[in-house]
């Protein structure tokens, strides 16, 4: 056995505290030891380098490299030693910086530990094995859960890169929130005139599936081969029959308060989803079609001419594989009621910003009309952070969006009213992306009143709505009538977050929202390999931000698509299946459901694919039949000799 | 018209690699297509590597950016461009025809191998932009330790003003920046290389590069005349050894032997030449011999550099005058060619002697002025026989053009291509102080007075660190001396590489606001007020400071922030939010919390921007690390009794406040990169009124209007690491989708 020992000063960050040349020194007089070195900077190319010629021209069979975390170089390593011709696993490196010069003043000490640090590694890796680093094939298609605008977008990116996609949307139709946004700021475009092209797009492109009214139900697999099942509920109405005549709308006899209206509207229980739905068909509500609950009614099927709704339908279960898998679920507007101090619920005229949409909403509740008490309001008041910003309802977070949302509810308030006062009751102004500063100057031009300070309640005096603050900047209380109140309510994670949470094995931040992998540099994948994130379920965001994440998520996820094949690290739990008394206990610690036990013979099983090489359950198991590779016992043990 | 159908060229440009660019190639070349990826600068990272921590979670940014650099450059997809420069863009989505300048590292990448033992030798030394001008580097240099490719690039600016003026190029910021660093044998043997005669020049040159110094912009020029005095009376040199590297048989004839005739016979015996050197006095030297009193050129200097000739194997004929002793056609049938340099007195003489030499009106031998030729036919003139009474350095220079002359002459080559270079030239970093100012601080060339003790080394290594080193490299040659794997290749010319690319993404980043555009917080007058970047750099542990909040020596016990600085503010010209300044001020606050624990901190803001992921959390973490958060921004930084004082209005208080400050950081704002413009005349591609890429109408920001053409990053608005990066996957998916495509309508 021929040892490398490669010590790198990583500038002045480990030499500064480590003396280096007497680590070299004493590495090279260590067992097995061939050559010892000490270089600037390991991993850069000439450090690599060093390590390949040496190899080549000594014959090296192991290496080491004391340098930094191996969180940070291993990869550099091992594809260095790779190149050079000898299996990668017969390399160890020897934190050096991270647990000794960055957390030791003293040089002496650092240096000696440095010398034990690298001494435990040769004794680790004079018992290391070679090991043979699997691939499997990629199953060529993407789920995305989620129809809002991220997974609209991200489902079509996909698709136009010639993948298969699969888009669920639990809902009767594609669209999610931003299809009830009257205009988008700052550029106060209508929401429909980019969502609705896109919509017709995933409809009609031949490698997107849509299945609307449908849900993941379940999740096996792991990166390249997802194996999800997938719940259909009936829709009740054929939509290739449903021509939206309206004729089935105006027979039902059920009235209930619309979703998509926030309630302000009432609809039956034969409805269209939204006012352009994709797929372009109504939907039967079952909870309240009177003749799914109790067998009487069905007159909408004699009214529909086309013989499209069919009560007969019924539910069913898709099993889809894919490769990868992006998570795009939006988010649920704040509770206001969780703010008893702003009277929503008690108060009709207080009501919340989505609320307002579809008010203002050419096709909406008021039919774009804004009336209160049969009259134009005089008197507005917008309130920001409702939920945001508030450890009080437990969201610390900003909403990100309510800043500008508010603004350009304010902006088209003024426009239609030039007479009325508007006032926006504000923390701080977040007008932080591209145009919205130059926005918010405008709105505030047009004569909304900003003013410092959120109010600590509303209540009704002589029939009509006080709103009470303090004006921060003026230092002073006033109160201020108002017609109409409107509340920003900020973005909060989706109330059912945890039955995919717990499906894809997802984390969630300590504001609720799914975790991203790494917040810089992986801000769109998760610690799942093969799961991405899109949109609002990773935390609040606008849409410009949501596309730019769909864009994004798209193609994080087609990259094992194209590449055609993932790489299995072979550092798996193996079991020894005679020592396996079959006891199961590893199965049930094992996060990642890599292990299963083999009914017939009763021992258990790994699927190294799924297995993450974690050490829980070898670690568990009673009667030491599991090891984990390049982790084994007798290697841990050797590494821990030389520390004591 | 019918649209055709046409090949997709299945590569992609990306252009700029910071953390987008990178973001982007890496995600395309993991999916198997090809991309380049080019920057401008010696290393991939960006300003992301500039930073030391980043918010809201505190990772140490360059170790989270230096994997995915190494990624980058190791990746067998992405062809790796640095040091590169994108100047032509034709052709459309799917056939985009590309031109790259690589630009000369002036070090050969395959044989470096960052030893930095160059570093060493360099004699060179320029603020380093990557610490924001707060430390120094070398002219041989690598941006930053962990910078890739890890190799070594020779910062060659151009030629300096006092070189470019010296009549004989004397290569003066070469043997000034050699004195600076105690290398006076080095910088005489610099000196040698283009002078032949350094002692004459040391004593009595009219200097004209010190009136050319760009110093003088500061205070006064360098003294580098003196310098070179210095070397001529302190550096011991070896006996002056000659041979000729070949022997040639044709035979030169110079009349004269002042500075031009001296200058000529050297230069042509170096060449291999036979030369005679024809004197009508004595002894050789003309007014070099007579022409000083011996307290302004003492004789033993003359004598000394003269002694060279003697040395050389030139034939000297004392006590012969053309016409008298010898005849012109003696002269004729001995000698190939002949060069008259007899001064201005001797003109009017020689000429009818040489049958066809004409005079101008002013009685000087008419030449061709690139060539030194007379209208005889291998009879060149120069000194002051042609310019009228001039300066030894200029006669010297004339002197030198003659024998190239002769040299070509008797070669049969063109006497008259590629002159223009020459003599006296400009430099691009001539200075354009006016004359009025530049006579002040100027000390002029006195010949008559004595001069003075001269300069200690001590004095003149002071006098030498204080050039500014305009040309960046000085060329003097120690880093190619040192090299031991021979990498340095002075010359090594820019190539250009042509691409055929299907899609682009722009990637090009920002620049910094520059905080003196707002006078009032007086940032460059202060050298206490900082802006945010500098911070960064100040905090960092690879920084100036190796991580220690210094200033001027001392750490600042009362810190003031200061937020929008040239964000929001329409004086400035950016209406717009800089979207990150709130977040990278509360982490800087924290930061300085942590290193300073007993110091006073205040954030002066306008409004809080606090709104990605944990940033909110953060800044109420931040405020409870005694961090004062005040709403008002400052209308003015002064100073008084040695302390900063930041004024403002407290506008929840109400009030007026002075704060008193030792380090007043300005969160300045981020601006469209300045270079951008000509990427703006290649690229059809809409601005907003920011200034920042547009983007296609709508909501997109990844979309640029221009099919193929792809937005990421800060080029298209200002953005934080995280927002960055997921639009710059998103430009790859993009830009996939379209490769993948294979065939794409042409507009």
């Amino acid at each position: 056995m021929k040892i490398g020992v490669y010590i790198c000063h990583c500038g002045i960050n480990i030499a500064a505290t480590v003396d280096v040349e007497r680590v070299t020194a004493f590495a090279q007089s260590l067992p097995h030891v061939a050559v010892a070195r000490n270089y600037q900077y390991m991993c850069s190319d000439p450090g690599q380098d060093l390590i390949k010629n040496d190899i080549k021209n000594l014959g090296l069979d192991r290496i080491i490299v004391a340098a930094c975390s191996p969180r940070m170089h291993e990869p550099t390593y091992r594809n260095a030693i790779r190149s050079a011709g000898l299996n990668p696993y017969f390399f160890e490196m020897a934190n050096i910086r991270e647990q000794c010069s960055w957390v030791h003043p003293d040089k002496e000490e650092g240096t000696r530990k440095a010398m034990d640090l690298i001494a435990s590694a040769v004794a680790k890796v004079s018992l290391h094995e070679a090991l043979e680093e699997n691939e499997v094939g990629v199953t060529p298609s993407v789920l995305v859960v989620g129809g809002g605008i991220a997974g609209i977008q991200a489902s079509l990116d996909i698709a136009r890169s010639g993948f298969e996609v699969y888009l669920v949307e639990r809902s009767p139709t594609l669209g999610g929130h931003v299809a009830q946004l009257d205009r988008t700021f700052p550029n106060m475009e209508e929401t429909s005139s980019f969502l609705l092209p896109k919509m017709e797009e995933v409809q009609n492109h031949p490698m997107i599936h849509l299945l609307t009214q449908s849900e993941v139900e379940e999740v096996e697999g792991f990166v390249g081969n997802f194996k999800v099942r997938v719940r259909h509920d009936p829709r009740y109405v054929d939509p290739e029959k449903c021509t939206c005549c309206k004729r089935c709308e105006e027979v039902c006899p059920v009235r209930v308060p619309s979703e998509f209206d926030m309630g302000l509207t009432m609809r039956p229980a034969i409805y269209l989803p939204s006012p352009h739905p994709i797929p372009r068909s109504y939907a039967i509500d079952p909870k309240n079609c009177l003749f799914l609950q109790k067998g009487e009614c069905g007159k909408c099927k004699e009214a529909c001419p086309e013989g499209a709704v069919r009560f007969e339908e019924v539910g069913m279960e898709l099993q889809i594989e894919v490769g990868t898998i992006i998570v795009a679920t939006g988010y649920d507007p704040f509770d206001p009621r969780l703010k008893p101090e702003f009277g929503y619920g008690f108060h009709k005229n207080v009501i919340t910003a989505l609320e307002f949409e579809r008010m203002i909403s050419e096709g909406g509740s008021a039919q774009g009309r804004i009336e209160i008490n049969g009259k134009e309001p005089k008197s507005i008041v917008f309130i920001q952070c409702v939920g945001s910003r508030d450890k009080t309802v437990g969201n610390e977070y900003c909403s990100r969006v309510c800043c500008m949302f508010t603004a350009k509810q304010a902006s088209l308030v003024i426009d239609r009213f030039p007479d009325a006062r508007v006032t926006v009751c504000y923390i701080d102004i977040r007008a932080f992306g591209k145009g919205y500063e130059e926005f918010y100057e405008k709105v505030q031009k047009k004569g909304v009143l900003y003013r410092k300070g959120i109010p600590s309640e509303i209540y009704q005096r002589a029939g009509k709505l006080i709103v009470k603050a303090e004006d921060e900047l003026l230092g002073e209380p006033y109160e201020e009538e108002a017609d109409l109140v409107i509340l920003a309510t900020g973005l909060t994670q989706r109330k059912d977050s945890d039955h995919l949470r717990g499906l894809l094995k997802l984390s969630q931040g300590p504001d609720r929202f799914y975790l991203e992998a790494h917040p810089k540099l992986r801000p769109l994948d998760t610690a799942v390999d093969g799961v991405f994130l899109a949109g609002a379920c990773q935390g609040p965001k606008d849409i410009s931000d949501t596309l730019a994440q769909a864009h994004g998520a798209a193609s994080r996820a087609t990259i094992p698509l194209f590449a055609g094949k993932v790489r299995i690290e072979p550092i798996t739990a193996v079991v020894d299946q005679l020592m396996c008394a079959g006891c199961g206990l590893c199965e049930q610690i094992c996060e990642y459901r890599a292990l299963k036990i083999d009914p017939y013979r009763r021992v258990m099983t790994v699927n190294e694919a799924l297995c993450k090489g974690c050490g829980a359950c070898n670690a568990t198991c009673p009667s030491g039949a599991i090891s984990l590779r390049h982790f084994k016992t007798e290697q841990i043990i050797a590494q821990i000799r030389e520390l004591s | 018209m019918e649209k055709e159908l046409r090949e997709v060229i299945p590569e992609a440009l990306i252009i700029g690699a910071g953390i987008a660019g990178m973001q982007a190639a890496l995600d395309i070349a993991d999916k198997g297509f090809k991309v380049h990826l080019v920057e401008k600068d010696p290393s991939v990272g960006g300003h992301m590597a500039q930073l030391d921590k980043t918010f809201p979670t505190l990772d140490c940014s360059a170790c989270i950016i230096t994997p995915k650099m190494v990624d980058t450059a190791n990746h067998p997809n992405i062809n790796l461009l640095t040091y590169s420069e994108v100047i032509d863009i034709k052709g459309e989505v799917g056939d985009f025809r590309v031109t790259i300048r690589k630009k000369p590292r002036y070090v050969d990448t395959t044989k470096c191998t960052a030893c930095a033992d160059c570093v060493a030798q360099c004699p060179v030394s320029l603020p380093n932009e990557f610490d924001m001008g707060l430390g120094r580097r070398k002219a041989i240099y690598i941006p930053f330790p962990q910078a890739v490719p890890l190799k070594y690039t020779i910062d060659r600016r151009g030629i300096p003003p006092c070189t470019a003026t010296c009549p004989l190029h004397c290569n003066a910021q070469g043997y000034v920046a050699l004195i600076s660093q105690g290398k006076f044998k080095e910088a005489l043997a610099l000196v040698r290389e283009k002078l032949p005669f350094p002692g004459i020049l040391a004593y009595v040159c009219s200097h004209p590069c010190e009136t050319e110094c760009k110093r003088i912009e500061e205070d006064r020029p360098i003294s580098i005349c003196d310098l070179k005095r210095f070397l001529v009376d302190h550096v011991e040199e070896p006996e002056f050894q000659f041979a000729p590297p070949q022997e040639k048989d044709r035979k030169v004839a110079i009349i004269g032997s002042g500075p031009s005739g001296l200058t000529a016979a050297y230069d042509l015996r170096k060449m291999g030449y036979r030369v005679t050197l024809f004197e009508s006095r004595s002894e050789i030297g003309g007014l070099l011999t007579h022409g000083f009193p011996p307290y302004r050129l003492p004789s033993k200097i003359v004598e000394k550099d003269l002694s060279v000739i003697h040395r050389m194997g030139i034939e000297i004929r004392p006590n012969t005058e053309v016409g008298r002793e010898i005849s012109a056609k003696a002269l004729y049938q001995s000698f190939d060619a002949i060069f008259i340099a007899v001064g201005m007195a001797g003109a009017e003489r020689i000429a009818p002697i040489f049958e066809g030499l004409k005079l101008t009106r002013r009685g000087t031998i008419k030449v061709n002025p690139l060539s030194l030729e007379t209208g005889v036919r291998g009879i060149f003139a120069g000194g002051d026989s042609v310019t009228g009474p001039g300066t030894i350095v200029e006669s010297m220079a004339h002197g030198r053009k003659a024998a190239i002359s002769i040299d070509r002459f008797l070669r049969g080559e063109d006497l008259m291509q590629g002159r223009e270079s020459e003599g006296r030239q400009r430099s691009p970093f001539a200075s354009s102080l006016p004359d009025s100012k530049r006579m002040q601080r100027e000390a002029l060339p006195d010949m008559v007075k004595p001069l003075g003790p001269g300069l200690t080394p001590e004095e003149a290594m002071e006098e030498a660190k204080r050039c500014l080193n305009c040309g960046g490299c000085s060329d003097c040659g120690e880093c190619a001396r040192y090299c031991q794997p021979k990498a340095i290749v002075y010359g090594m010319k820019e190539e250009t590489i042509e691409l055929r690319v299907g899609a682009i993404i722009l990637a090009t980043g920002f620049d910094p606001f520059d905080p003196r555009q707002k006078p009032e917080f007086g940032y460059g007058i202060y050298p206490n007020v900082l802006h945010g970047l500098e911070l960064e750099r100040l905090c960092s542990a690879s920084g100036p400071t190796k991580g220690e909040i210094l200033i001027q020596g001392k750490k600042p016990k009362e810190v003031v922030f200061i937020h929008c600085v040239g964000s929001r503010d329409k004086t400035a010209g950016n209406e717009y939010c800089s979207r990150v300044c709130c977040m990278y001020t509360a982490k800087q606050a924290h930061l300085l919390r942590d290193k300073i624990p007993d110091a006073q901190i205040t954030v002066l803001y306008m409004d809080v921007r606090a709104f990605g992921k944990g940033f909110e959390e953060f800044y109420e973490r931040v405020q409870r690390e005694r961090i004062v958060y005040r709403r008002g921004n400052p209308s003015e930084v002064y100073r008084r009794n040695g302390k900063l004082v930041v004024r403002g209005e407290d506008t929840l208080l109400g009030e007026a406040f002075e704060l008193e400050a030792d380090l007043v950081v300005l969160a300045s704002g981020l601006i469209p990169r300045k270079e951008e413009n000509f990427l703006k005349e290649l690229l059809p591609l809409e601005k907003s009124p920011d200034r920042f890429y547009a983007g296609a109408p709508g909501l997109d920001p990844i979309l640029s209007g221009v099919e193929g053409i792809l937005l990421a990053g800060c080029c298209q608005g200002p953005k934080d690491i995280p927002d960055t990066v997921a639009q710059a996957s998103g430009a790859a998916a993009l830009a996939c989708a379209l490769l993948a495509k294979g065939k794409v309508r042409s507009s």
